[in-house]
């Protein structure tokens, strides 16, 4: 009996449309207790560039990051990306140049999540005391925490006409000469003026220029694979792995999901850890995940689609956990979807079935927008590689 | 009255008797041929009519009066208006009444009353604030206050050049007499024409008043210019604005000046060129690396300041000479940035400023510690009630660096909606001036990037020259500070240099007796 029920709980979660945000959204919240989220500290003037580094690292429009903003103490805000289902928050300090502005509460916030400082400069501007007093404030409190100092707009010291320097000088020295020198000399000397930084873990100093396609300026995230690099290198965090940047994925749409399903086998991840599983919150969580990516992929996700998608997938879920579920109809095979992960596979199950779910559902709608047919096997085979790969992911984020 | 011998009186009386009788017989008349009443309406109809003219044109009079008040000097520091509004109050409230002309004490009272009232506002703290004033500056006093009083009266007074001291004098010595001897006159009329005399007496009244308005409004602004015309210059001299010198304060150099322009001089290599006037003080400031360096050269039109890309180039306050047609000889300084400056450094440079520039970057929006600096100094300038802030304008440079970045062809029409770099820096002076609280009329986005300086030639220079008026009154209370300072300093050195003669011939002077 209390089968049935839930499995028509679960029949309404995947075929309608709309879930109740309410009971999601506390769902996720204590998903995400269980499972903090990496947090990226933005340290910097205003205007320095932080949305620029925060659109450039998730991909994200800049006018969609300036309304995610949520103030979460008196003189910061924090990010969440993706909004819905987060893999990474980012704090930005507001207040920061403001002289009775105090690090402290921010410190605070920050204390048991931040997991990098990325500090953000203006390369012409060297006035830069107020930014790098709370750096050594929050270095002396943790010296572990990793510190990536990214100079930006490099095109103010530019004369007029110059070009971004091909390919990429800044990773190796010295220098070249042809480089302009008030600019090297303004790079060099806001290091200087920085002198020897508190804490034991490195600091990495990345020149980087993110401007906007119509700025004129190519390539417009020019410096980015630096950035990356230097991320890469500091923190123990998959974090570009999280984010989708990775240099070998080249679909747009692939990378715009890729974050989004990462956000959701989170959090269905940290649903499934819950001492007290209630089963259908996973389902809920894969059913809001199934949509936004169909919005991301300006489709509509109908009764028709899901059924359809469903039924491709069928199979392949099958061999995934090894149980038979020929002859089942589709309907049935969900909600043993939702029971199974739960129940036999705990958490890291249900969090890598979400990816691989997500993972699936993304080229099936890829695919359907370059209007071509999903064969079964190949949905299935996408599925299956998946899994492993969104269980290796999250035991990586741990 | 005892003076009059009563016979001749009635001697008079007899003579006027006969004419005096055609007076009850012409209302004899009058009453036979029923022309009575008309007489009467005629009499009241003309009586209106005088009166009516009468009034309009003593107010005619008046308001002539009226219009020629002496008002507050515009270069008078902020302390003295208040003490102006005492003496306008004063003057006010003078009645003509109670300041008769032929005591010759009373005028000399009344000016000592308006002395007192401003040595009062201006030293509260000591009892008797009169004392107060030095010897010299109260014979300067009534030497400014007398002459000034004569130029007015002889601009402003209708037939002034013919009315003496003595008419009014003398109007008001016989008034006495005068009316008593009406009294009398009155009284008999009254016997030997009872209706005439009514009449007549009713008609006196209103036409006496009418006179009596006019001459006393004279009196009263006599008295009021003069009383206006000593709180004027005792507020000069207890604000400490007069000299004793009669020279302009501006004619001769500030010890600040010559020193800044002994440097501008060291500084540029630039042939020694003495300067006699006190040239205006046009001071650069804001923050590090905003370009004020860049403002200077851009302003001279060739290179004069070090300018880099680094911030500090500028070490120190630094002079340079600014000449040019339009503008009095200036000196122009050029400042390290405001952040780095020590409060006093910074207060003391914009004390001896006549104009500020303050240079911000369109590209900085991080103006929080801009703004308090700007606000500390303007505390601190209206703080101080001797002088008038002067002037500020907001310079705002690296308008090239705003978006399109890469685009860059002047000249720009901010009201141009359909440009896109207009409208950023249509946008960023708006966010400028609502962050450093100045009107947006000050502010003037110029670029001096190389090669493409824009906008200094025509639109700052014309909003310089703009507020060179501001500017010169800045100067002016700047430089009568700096001469009080000297003056005090230089005649307790003579004095004592006298006293010291003095001491010296003592010894010599008690051995020979």
């Amino acid at each position: 009996m209390a089968k049935t029920g839930r499995r028509r709980r679960l029949t309404e979660a995947l075929l309608n449309p709309r879930v109740d945000d309410g009971a999601l959204e506390s769902t996720l919240a204590s998903a995400r207790e269980r499972l903090p989220l990496p947090l990226i500290w933005l340290i910097g003037k205003t205007q320095s560039g932080k949305t620029s580094i925060i659109r450039a690292l998730t991909g994200s429009p800049a006018a969609e990051i300036g309304n995610g903003f949520q103030p979460c103490t008196r003189s910061s805000r924090i990010y969440d990306f993706p909004a819905e289902a987060p893999v990474v928050r980012f704090l930005d300090t507001r207040g920061l140049g403001e002289v009775d502005y105090d690090p402290e509460e921010d410190i605070r916030f920050g204390e048991s999540l931040a997991h990098l400082l990325l500090v953000v400069m203006k390369a012409g501007d060297l006035d830069q005391e107020a930014v790098l007093e709370v750096v050594r404030a929050v270095r002396r409190r943790h010296p572990e925490w990793p510190l990536v100092i990214a100079q930006t707009t490099l095109h103010e010291g530019y004369p007029s006409d110059f070009e971004h320097p091909q390919p990429y000088p800044f990773g190796t020295e010295p220098w070249p000469a042809s480089l302009p020198p008030d600019l090297t000399r303004a790079l060099r000397a806001q290091r200087d003026r920085a002198g020897d930084l508190p804490g034991r873990a490195p600091v990495r100093w990345v020149p980087v220029d993110l401007t906007l396609p119509e700025d004129g300026y190519a390539p417009a995230d020019y410096g980015l694979e630096a950035l990356w690099e230097a991320i890469d290198t500091l923190s123990t965090l998959p974090l570009r792995h999280l984010l989708g940047r990775d240099p070998d994925v080249l679909d747009l749409f692939e990378r715009a999901a890729h974050p989004h399903i990462v956000g959701y086998a989170l959090a269905a991840a940290g649903v499934g850890a819950l001492p007290v599983v209630d089963l259908a919150g996973v389902p809920a969580i894969q059913a809001k995940m199934l949509q936004s990516l169909a919005a991301l992929h300006a489709q509509t996700w109908d009764r028709r689609t899901i059924l359809e998608f469903l039924g491709l997938l069928g199979t392949g879920v099958g061999i995934a956990y090894g149980t038979r579920m020929a002859g089942r109809t589709l309907i049935k095979l969900v909600p043993y979807l939702g029971q199974t992960l739960g129940a036999v596979w705990g958490a890291s199950a249900s969090g890598a079935t979400t990816f691989a779910l997500g993972k699936a559902a993304a080229y099936y709608l890829r695919r359907r927008n370059l209007g071509l047919s999903t064969e079964a096997r190949a949905l299935r085979r996408v599925f299956a590689d998946q899994i492993t790969q969104g269980a290796r992911l999250l035991r990586d984020s741990r | 009255m005892n003076r009059i011998d009563p016979w001749w009186l009635v001697a008079l009386l007899l003579w006027l008797v006969p004419f005096v009788v055609l007076l009850p017989l012409g209302f004899v008349w009058l009453h036979q041929h029923d022309a009575a009443l008309y007489w009467f309406g005629t009499i009241i109809v003309f009586g209106l009519l005088g009166f009516g003219l009468q009034a309009r044109l003593r107010r005619r009079e008046r308001l002539a009066l009226d219009l020629e008040h002496s008002g507050p000097d515009p270069a008078w520091p902020p302390s003295a208006e208040a003490a102006w509004s005492l003496v306008e109050d004063w003057a006010e409230s003078v009645d003509p009444a109670d300041w008769p002309l032929d005591e010759e004490m009373r005028l000399g009272v009344l000016a000592l009353r308006t002395l007192e009232r401003v040595a009062g506002h201006f030293h509260p703290e000591v009892e008797n604030p009169l004392l107060e004033l030095r010897v010299p500056h109260a014979l300067m006093i009534v030497e400014r206050a007398s002459r000034d009083l004569r130029r007015r009266i002889t601009d402003h007074v209708p037939l002034s050049h013919r009315l003496t001291v003595g008419t009014l004098a003398r109007a008001y010595r016989w008034r006495g007499f005068a009316e008593r001897v009406l009294s009398l006159y009155r009284a008999g009329h009254l016997v030997l024409n009872p209706v005439g005399a009514l009449l007549n007496e009713a008609l006196g009244q209103l036409r006496r008043r009418g006179f009596a308005a006019a001459r006393e409004d004279l009196y009263r602004w006599l008295l009021q210019e003069y009383v206006r015309q000593i709180g004027r210059y005792a507020i000069e001299l207890y604000s400490g604005r007069l000299p004793l010198n009669d020279a302009e304060p501006v004619e001769r150099l500030t010890q600040d000046s010559r020193r800044d322009l002994e440097r501008a001089v060291e500084v540029e290599r630039a042939p020694h060129e003495n300067l006699e006037q006190e040239p205006l003080r046009l001071l650069v400031l804001g923050r590090s690396n905003t370009g004020k360096s860049s403002l200077i050269n851009a302003l001279f039109g060739h290179p004069r300041a070090a300018v880099d890309i680094l911030p500090d180039t500028t070490r120190a306050l630094t002079p340079y000479r600014l000449e040019r047609d339009g503008v009095d000889q200036a000196l122009i300084l050029d400042s390290p940035g405001a952040d780095r400056l020590g409060y006093k450094t910074l207060h003391d440079a914009a004390n001896m400023a006549d104009l500020i520039l303050w240079v911000s970057a369109a590209h900085r929006p991080d103006r929080q510690s801009e703004r308090q600096t700007l606000q500390a100094l303007r505390t601190a300038m209206a703080a101080r009630v001797d002088r008038r802030p002067p002037p500020l304008l907001v310079v705002v440079t690296h308008i090239d660096q705003l978006r399109p970045l890469r685009e860059w062809q002047p000249p720009y029409d901010l009201t141009d909606t359909a440009n896109l770099k207009a409208m950023s820096i249509q946008a960023a002076i708006t966010a400028l001036a609502a962050d450093l609280e100045v009107p947006i009329a000050n502010v003037i986005p110029v670029c001096l990037a190389e090669g493409r300086v824009y906008n200094v030639e025509d639109t700052l220079w014309t909003a310089l020259l703009e507020q060179m008026d501001r500017a010169q009154r800045a100067r002016l209370l700047r430089c009568q500070v700096a001469r009080r300072r000297d003056e005090n300093w230089t005649l307790l050195r003579r004095q004592l240099a006298n006293a010291g003669r003095f001491l010296l011939a003592l010894p010599g002077r008690s051995s020979r007796h």
